[in-house]
């Protein structure tokens, strides 16, 4: 249980991650990606009247 | 800090995959870009049709090719009509079938009253759905034009037009407002939500809702129009510019609405004095203006929701144009 909520801590950004080698620091990097895309999706828009086949 | 640059590397190469795939994907999937390439692929000689969602409900090729046959001076159509767009975005559209080699026999622009006089809000904030084509068929050039005043006529100004330059220089800002369109629909799935009545042009309830929006603002804008002739007329000017230049004329065509956009904004006086100032601005230039908007046939019964004919609508819209244009403009040589 200790161990799920310092995992969540990590996520929530309260705790810092500190990776320890280069793999991790690439995990890192596209944990971040993610998150910018997931923020990216989800931004509303007024797009009522478009019809757009996309 | 080497590990810093790495983690973030790694942020940036995703990013900019992801800026490529959706760069592809929309080229191919957005739909102005898809009647762009119609149009193109339609060849020289087309009577080019421009307009907003009005002239999308409008025009029946079918119906279109059948009277021009008649007439022995069939042609192909090349189908500009974007919904959803205004003034500036039919422009754009033609400056880009223009740019690309392309000369019509004939450019028809829908209108409603007002609606080819500027738009009342510009700028990245309205870039969205169909309006993201400012994003897709712009130069950064156009940023002086797009947002009136950058870069220093004031801070909103100056901030207005760097958004619009990022926006358009990636796929992730071009297309960002379908990409969230597609997430929303997913959300309404998920959470059960339905979206009502809707037709190709959306959902009937927000057709009535914008029909309402349109006959709120169109007496004060006509009445502007009027009282200070060309002032509001920035994009049109544009757009004949760009059509004089391949010495080609327009056929502006006024569109029916249902009755009571008709009884509370095109029987106004202000209504009826734009119409004739409009009418005899184009024909100063060597443009036509061919007004359908009081064809007997146009009762409510042949509109599909608040704002569109529906299909007998428009096979009869269609005929009446073919018929008004085979009068004058098809008959006539481009200067």
């Amino acid at each position: 249980m200790t161990r799920l909520a310092g995992w969540l801590e990590t996520l929530g950004g309260a705790r810092p991650l500190r990776p320890r080698s280069a793999r991790g620091w690439l995990i890192l990097g596209l944990w971040w990606a993610l998150l910018l895309l997931i923020a990216y999706a989800t931004i509303g828009r007024g797009t009522k009247f478009i019809y757009v086949d996309f | 800090m080497r590990t810093l640059l790495l983690a973030a590397g790694a942020a940036a190469i995703i990013l900019g995959a992801a800026d490529r795939v959706l760069g592809s994907f929309g080229a191919r999937h957005f739909l102005p870009e898809q009647k762009m390439q119609a149009a193109l692929q339609a060849g020289d000689g087309c009577i080019l049709v421009l307009g907003d969602s009005r002239m999308v409900a409008g025009l029946d090729e079918r119906a279109a090719h059948e009277a021009l046959r008649r007439r022995g001076a069939d042609r192909c159509i090349a189908d500009l009509a974007i919904g959803a767009t205004d003034v500036s975005g039919a422009f754009l559209a033609a400056r880009t079938y223009l740019a690309a080699g392309r000369v019509p026999s004939l450019v028809v622009v829908g209108k409603v009253e007002d609606s080819l006089l500027d738009p009342d809000i510009t700028g990245p904030k309205a870039m969205v759905g169909n309006n993201a084509l400012h994003l897709v068929w712009s130069t950064p050039g156009d940023v002086f034009a797009e947002v009136p005043g950058f870069p220093f006529a004031s801070i909103a100004a100056f901030d207005e037009g760097l958004r619009f330059l990022a926006s358009r220089a990636t796929a992730l800002g071009r297309y960002q407002s379908l990409v969230s369109v597609r997430v929303q629909r997913l959300q309404d799935a998920l959470t059960g939500t339905g979206r009502g009545s809707e037709n190709r042009f959306g959902a009937l309830g927000d057709m009535a809702r914008l029909e309402q929006e349109f006959r709120s603002h169109a007496a004060a804008r006509l009445a502007d129009a009027v009282a200070r002739p060309g002032a509001r007329s920035r994009w049109l000017d544009a757009l004949l510019d760009a059509v004089e230049a391949r010495r080609t004329r327009v056929v502006v065509v006024e569109l029916p609405m249902p009755e009571a956009y008709r009884r509370q904004v095109s029987d106004r006086p202000e209504a009826a004095a734009y119409r004739q100032l409009f009418a005899a601005a184009l024909s100063a230039r060597g443009h036509g203006f061919v007004d359908l908007s009081r064809a007997t046939w146009a009762e409510d019964v042949m509109f599909a929701d608040a704002l569109h004919l529906g299909p007998a609508g428009a096979a009869r819209l269609s005929r009446d144009l073919v018929e008004q244009l085979a009068v004058t403009a098809l008959q006539e040589r481009p200067r």
